[in-house]
Parts: structure tokens; C-alpha cells; sequence
């Protein structure tokens, strides 16, 4: 009789991949042939989490790796979040993270919160054939900085708040063997100028795939995309984020002009989503809006800061251009409450919408299972969790 | 249409897109070309692949999944084990049959039917203590205590992830 006693190991690895956490652990304690099913589901993602504060426990993880080898060929994720550690403490876990890292060879995906580990792990990264993701953060020293260049054939490059040595040498970085990039995201660097920004979408031409760019720095300059060979219609997903906003308003605006004019230039736009995030009121205006809805084919998500209320007629009307536009979020910081029947309005008029968010506020049409719910009669099918 | 001669020697003829759902009969013809050949299946009886039959009609026409799919869905860090209703319905078996179900479709080949047996089986594990999922599903517990208590140990930071 087949029965997950001895079902073969290959099923209960597939099993597995649908369980995580405590589930997993409790699958590796129930008998031999589920601990060897789980193990690999349970080491492929390690790291260690800056709620978790428990020392020892993280200690414990990588020191169990380094006592059996074995256990490192299964990582294929890391990710450290910064906590605080001292002493004799910090000293162990370092140097057993480092062996863990030196033995993953098949790590993919590096994550690092913490600068001081990033200086002290950076260098063991370098003989990782199989990396491909890398969010850092934090300030590094000059020298693991250099590391960086090492790092080659790389799929995700992510940058938050890292130092200017790291911002510095970007450019050659992407040039410098990863033109396999396919998602950039530079998370408020402050040392993010206008020559290096430039400098970075110059890079474009030397890495062809592309896909996804996130940008958020302290001063968005319309100098760094004058001239910019940057070819934003092959670009699927692109996210602004605008901080400082006062200080750089009229800067900022004019960045944005220029770059919504860059992405709807194009016919040809791939972009599927387009996010504009931290300024504090609408900049864009309805016409734009439309041309947008109307050329980028693809577009499935759109965020922008446009105050839906009192707009909802000619907004319904802009983005009915789309047929493709499922999300719609409105991502002006100082919004007026907006009516029921206004969000009503544009669901009326835009088919292929499904959530609209505001303020903090979801609002979905629920297409899935329409006939599961007394609302879904009619017209009248939206729901606002807040309400 | 082709013919599927099962490990009880009973046959079963089926259109040529129901049977091409499994991956592993698909290379088989392909193999072979046209022809009247029966194709035996050794490994499943008349009464699973009569189940796994059923499955493969309602889903026939779908797009297969790409050979690539499954490095993707492991990149999404939580897989979902949400299960369609349909499928919800055709894997609400006793748990002799799910299992045999998930052999079959792993070894037919059928990408989405082991997907479905191994989500129910997952949700069937779900916040369960690992003598609950012994008691589930008939397991021998063929630790020593020592050795439950050091897998405990070396285990425990992923617990509350």
C-alpha cells in the first residue's frame, strides 16, 4: 500500500516546497526519510532577522552548517537584517557566516542590511559562480568596495543607502561583466549626483536585458537623462520615489517631465508597471495621464499623485485608454477623502481595473468569484476594507 | 486517439491531447511516430489512472506549463497551496489514493497534478506537531531520542521564521 511512509523521496521533496518555517521543522522531526525531504526546503533560505534577537539561535544556525558541511550546498538564499551583536558573540558569528558562505556554492541571492558584516563577508563572495541577486546596504570601507568589482553575472543589483564608494564606482561596476543585469534599484542614495546617475543610464547599452529600474535619491536632476541614450521602452517595471521633496520641487518636477515624456515617446513601451512615489501633491496633468494610459500597452499597474476626488470623471476617462491597467494607486501624499461613488465612477468607466488604493485605502472589484458573493450582483461588486 | 495499457492489464482509450497532458507519454509518441502501438504503463493501475484520466480531460487544451516554470515558482520565496475549486474537488480522495495520485502524476509527468497533490498533502501538514503528522499518516517515529533532540536543536532557529 502507498502511503506517505513510503512514498519516494522526490514526492515528498515536492511536498516540502509548499511548507516553510515551523512546518518544515516539524516535517524533519517525524522520521529519517522526512528529515532528508525537508532539509534541503529548510536550508535553502537562511539568514538571520533583526526581531529575532536571541543571539545564540543565529549563532547556533550557521555553527550547525559549519559542523556539517554538507548543509551549505542546499543554501541558495542569505539574508542577513541588521541586530546588534558584541563581543566573543560577534566574533563566532562572523567567522561561522563566513564559512557558511564560502561552502554555499550555490548561493543565488546575497542580502546584507548590516555594513560592518558586509566588510567583513564581501571578500568570501567572490568564488560564487551562481550569484545572481545582491541587495546591500551601508557604508563600506574603500577596500570591500572594491570588492564589489568582483562580482560579476549578476541578475539584480540592489543599492539602499550605501556610501559613496559604492555609488562611485556603480557605473563601472554594471560595466564591468554584468551586462546580464536585469533589475537596478538604487534605494536613497544621497551620493546618487547627477554625473553618476547619468553616468548609470548611460550604462544601458551594455546591459541589454534590463527589465526593472528603481530610482529614489536625494536630488533628481532632468540634466542626468538629457542626452541619455537610456532605452526606457524596453523597460517593464520603473519606480521614482522622491524624498526631500521641498527642498527640490521645481528639480524634481521637471526630472519627471522629462522622464514620463522619455517612457511615452515610444509606441513600442513594454512597461507593465510604473510607480511615482513621495511627492506630496498631483504634478501630473490629465492629459498626460491619458497618453500614457493610451501607449504604454502593457501597463498593468500604475502609481502616481493625482487627489482622485473631484477628478474621478476626466481620470475614468484618461485611463479608459487602457486595456490593460489592473491597479491604479494614487500615491499623493496629502489626498482629500475621496466618495464611494467616485471610485465607482472609474471602475464604471475602466474595465479592465480591478484594485484602486488611496489614502491607505484598497478598494477591489472582485472578478475572481463573482458568484460566490451576494455583492457580486450587478455592478456594485466593490469593497473597501476600511468601511 | 492512443492506447494506455495500465500494471492490471486494462486498457483505455483516449484522445491523443488527453494523454499528451503527461508529459512522459507526449516523448513516447514522439518517439515512436504514428502508430497503433499500445503504450503500456507499468507503474499505475485502472483505478488511479482512471482518476488521473478525469483530471487530464477537464484541464485538455490548457497550456502546458514551460520546462522553466519551476525554477520561477522557486524564486517566489512562499508558494502558494491555493488550489482552484475544480481541483480542490476531483483531490478530496482517501489518503491511499492522493498518494497514488502524486506517484502517477510524477511519474506521468504532469506537472500540475503533482502540484495539486502536493499542496493538498502540504495543507494537510500545516500547523500540525510532528507526532500529529505521524499519527496523519502512519509513520514509525525511527529516531533515537538523542537524535530527535540534536535535529531539534540545530533546527530550532528556523522555527519562528
Amino acid at each position: 500500500m502507498v502511503s506517505a511512509d513510503n512514498i519516494n523521496l522526490d514526492c515528498l521533496g515536492a511536498i516540502c516546497a509548499y511548507l516553510s518555517g515551523p512546518d518544515l521543522v516539524a516535517v524533519s522531526l517525524t522520521s529519517r526519510s522526512f528529515l532528508v525531504a525537508a532539509t534541503p526546503h529548510l536550508y535553502r533560505t537562511i539568514g538571520c532577522n533583526s526581531i529575532h534577537s536571541v543571539q545564540y539561535k543565529y549563532l547556533s544556525l550557521f555553527e550547525t552548517i559549519q559542523r556539517h558541511p554538507q548543509l551549505a550546498l542546499h543554501v541558495r538564499e542569505i539574508d542577513l537584517q541588521v541586530f546588534k551583536l558584541v563581543g566573543t558573540i560577534r566574533k563566532q558569528f562572523l567567522k561561522s557566516c563566513r564559512n557558511t558562505i564560502e561552502n554555499s556554492i550555490g548561493l543565488e541571492s546575497f542580502s546584507c542590511e548590516s555594513s560592518e558584516f558586509l566588510d567583513y563577508l564581501l571578500p568570501s563572495l567572490k568564488k560564487l559562480r551562481q550569484l545572481r541577486t545582491i541587495r546591500i546596504s551601508g557604508n563600506l570601507e574603500d577596500n570591500p568596495a572594491q570588492h564589489l568589482l568582483c562580482l560579476t553575472g549578476l541578475r539584480e543589483i540592489s543599492l539602499n543607502s550605501a556610501s559613496w564608494n559604492v555609488t562611485d564606482q556603480l557605473p563601472k561596476w554594471i560595466r564591468s561583466g554584468n551586462s546580464t543585469l536585469t533589475t537596478l534599484c538604487l534605494f536613497q542614495l544621497e551620493s546618487l549626483n547627477e554625473g553618476i546617475l547619468k553616468d548609470v543610464l548611460q550604462t544601458s547599452q551594455y546591459t541589454p536585458n534590463i527589465k526593472s529600474l528603481g530610482l529614489s535619491c536625494l536630488k533628481m536632476s532632468s540634466n542626468s537623462l538629457v542626452d541619455s541614450n537610456f532605452t526606457f521602452s524596453d523597460i517593464q517595471h520603473l519606480a521614482v520615489q522622491f524624498w526631500e521633496i521641498n527642498t527640490f520641487m521645481t528639480e524634481n518636477v521637471s526630472f519627471l517631465n522629462l522622464l514620463l515624456k522619455l517612457l511615452v515617446g515610444s509606441h513600442r513601451s513594454s512597461l507593465r508597471t510604473l510607480a511615482i512615489e513621495g511627492l506630496s501633491r498631483a504634478v501630473m496633468d490629465i492629459d498626460r495621464l491619458s497618453f500614457i494610459a493610451r501607449d504604454c500597452r502593457k501597463l498593468e499597474k500604475l502609481t502616481i499623485p493625482i487627489s482622485i476626488s473631484k477628478r474621478s470623471e476626466p481620470l475614468g476617462v484618461a485611463l479608459s485608454s487602457s486595456a490593460t491597467l489592473r491597479t491604479f494607486k494614487d500615491s499623493a501624499l496629502r489626498n482629500v477623502m475621496v466618495k464611494n461613488q467616485e471610485i465607482i465612477h472609474i471602475m464604471n468607466t475602466v474595465p479592465s481595473l480591478e484594485t484602486i488604493e488611496e489614502n491607505h485605502r484598497v478598494w477591489t472589484r472582485n472578478i475572481r468569484y463573482p458568484s460566490s458573493s451576494p455583492r457580486s450582483k450587478g455592478n456594485n461588486w466593490y469593497r473597501n476594507p476600511i468601511e | 486517439m492512443v492506447l494506455l495499457v495500465t500494471s492490471d492489464n486494462e486498457q483505455f482509450v483516449v484522445d491523443k491531447d488527453v494523454a499528451e497532458r503527461s508529459v512522459l507519454i507526449k516523448n513516447m509518441l514522439e518517439d515512436v511516430g504514428e502508430s497503433d502501438q499500445p503504450i503500456p504503463l507499468p507503474n499505475v493501475s485502472s483505478s488511479v489512472l482512471k482518476k488521473v484520466l478525469e483530471y487530464c480531460e477537464h484541464h485538455r487544451g490548457e497550456p502546458l506549463p514551460a520546462a522553466d516554470a519551476d525554477q520561477n515558482q522557486d524564486d517566489s520565496r512562499k508558494r502558494t497551496t491555493d488550489i482552484s475549486e475544480w481541483d480542490q474537488k476531483f483531490i478530496t480522495v482517501d489518503q491511499e489514493m492522493l498518494f497514488e495520485i502524486i506517484l502517477a502524476a510524477n511519474y506521468l509527468d504532469i506537472k500540475p497534478l503533482l502540484d495539486v497533490g502536493c499542496k493538498t498533502v502540504a495543507n494537510m501538514i500545516k500547523g500540525k506537531t510532528p507526532e500529529e503528522i505521524r499519527k496523519l499518516f502512519n509513520i514509525v517515529n525511527d529516531f533515537t531520542p538523542e537524535e530527535e533532540a540534536q535535529i531539534k536543536k540545530e533546527n530550532e532557529w528556523a522555527e519562528d521564521r
